[in-house]
């Protein structure tokens, strides 16, 4: 269903964000045509559970629907702040109903499997590059506590109590990790 | 805590576009991002060095139900709201087919010119009613009087053609029951918002007829009636008792 071709039909997502800015309802199915499953894929991967990331994703759209005026190209790419919205919408989600997911899925984090869509582009595709680099540099605790984190949902409470790791030592992990994260990405 | 830190103020940044603020801190962080460009912009980096995860999660896609849902919220919202842009809105017309005010305006355009039924009459404030026709007896535009205080409220089917506005304005007038030309009363704006009248204006409407949308020259003078070619006109209705429409000297 979704048309991946969006560039090639001169309809980017920048464009379809600003019409639909303009209250385009055609822009805004093909929007969501374009992105739904990537955002979808998100919001069950942190939510876990089918129901809960079907509402997260019908809130994400329609925080997008409202907000598409505010979105500016200057600061990050229309995926990103979408992402963000649904990432959001989900965090929410997860913690707010004291909703608990099953055992931490550290497969999936330790084999990032490279899915990049046809939506990303060889930017994107040289960012993630990086990051993996950036990520590979960081000692095992780290990278998982972020990995889990950003994927998951899960607070830095919840990660040091699945793996038997004192708070103390994760929170200083995921500082740490993440000032290294910038070095290396900045570099 | 000490959020101007640039330390702590970049640590929690990172911290909260990984995700991993929550509870007060994270309410707190949001409140502080809302009055702080320069975190958010911090933020916002973050959000772009962290985006390439996402790209690793595997796309799945959504029911239909999703969608489905979706478009009714945000229809619903658009008609809750009522956008001010009156050429996009289309309100009425989208609720041509169930709603009991549309009935109601199908009987306006009938030239009912006894108060319209009990429906309308519910709508707080509502006094008149008018349906335009083009040249063709196409209905194309509704407009409703409101107050106090007195504004009128145009809902078209159409975004007028973008000539009328380039070769001129767009003007409204009534007609009333006498043999006097029409009475000029606003402006339609181009950018499609509701229209306020005065007090002295809305004393125009007092024995309303008809209503008119010319297309005049700008800055042609508004007395003795339109200038250039009528492009709508309709009768306009008066709803609900007399004499609660802000016109006491008229008891109808």
């Amino acid at each position: 269903m979704p048309s991946t071709d969006q560039q090639r039909h001169g309809t980017s997502l920048p464009d379809l964000l600003a019409r639909c800015a303009l209250r385009d309802e055609a822009a805004f199915a093909a929007l969501y045509e374009a992105t739904s499953a990537k955002l979808f894929g998100t919001a069950l991967r942190i939510l876990q559970n089918e129901p809960l990331a079907e509402e997260a994703l019908q809130e994400a759209y329609v925080k997008i629907w409202r907000a598409a005026g505010t979105y500016r190209e200057a600061r990050g790419t229309p995926m990103t702040w979408m992402i963000n919205i649904v990432r959001n919408q989900a965090l929410d989600t997860v913690r707010r109903a004291r909703y608990r997911r099953a055992e931490p899925d550290d497969a999936l984090d330790d084999a990032p499997a490279d899915t990049a869509g046809p939506l990303e582009d060889a930017h994107t595709r040289a960012e993630l590059e990086r990051l993996r680099e950036c990520l590979a540099r960081l000692a095992d605790g780290p990278r998982a506590c972020i990995l889990m984190i950003y994927h998951q949902g899960f607070t830095p409470t919840e990660v040091a109590r699945s793996h038997g790791w004192p708070i103390g030592t994760v929170k200083t992990w995921l500082r740490r990790g993440l000032q290294r994260l910038r070095v290396c990405m900045d570099r | 805590m000490r959020y101007d830190d640039p330390r702590l103020r970049e640590s929690l940044a990172a911290e909260y576009a990984l995700g991993a603020l929550h509870g007060a801190a994270r309410a707190r962080f949001e409140t502080l991002l809302r009055h702080d460009p320069g975190l958010r912009r911090q933020v916002e980096a973050w959000q772009e060095r962290l985006g390439p995860l996402a790209a690793q999660t595997p796309p799945v896609e959504p029911p239909a139900r999703v969608w489905n849902r979706v478009q009714r919220r945000i229809r619903a919202e658009a008609g809750e709201r009522a956008s001010r842009t009156w050429w996009r809105r289309a309100r009425v017309w989208q609720a041509a087919t169930a709603a009991s005010l549309a009935v109601a305006v199908v009987l306006a355009a009938a030239w009912v010119w006894r108060p319209v039924p009990r429906t309308v009459e519910d709508e707080a404030g509502l006094h008149y009613v008018g349906v335009l026709t083009d040249s063709g007896h196409r209905p194309v535009m509704t407009i409703m009087g409101y107050g106090p205080p007195w504004r009128l409220e145009v809902d078209a089917r159409d975004r007028p053609p973008a000539s009328a506005a380039q070769t001129g304005e767009l003007r409204l007038w009534v007609r009333g029951a006498g043999a006097a030309p029409p009475r000029f009363l606003a402006r339609l704006d181009a950018a499609g918002e509701d229209i306020r009248l005065s007090p002295a204006r809305w004393e125009l409407m007092s024995d309303a007829r008809e209503l008119i949308v010319s297309r005049d020259p700008v800055d042609s003078p508004t007395t003795g009636g339109p200038r250039g070619p009528v492009l709508f006109s309709g009768p306009c209705a008066r709803v609900g008792a007399w004499g609660d429409a802000g016109h006491p000297r008229n008891t109808g």
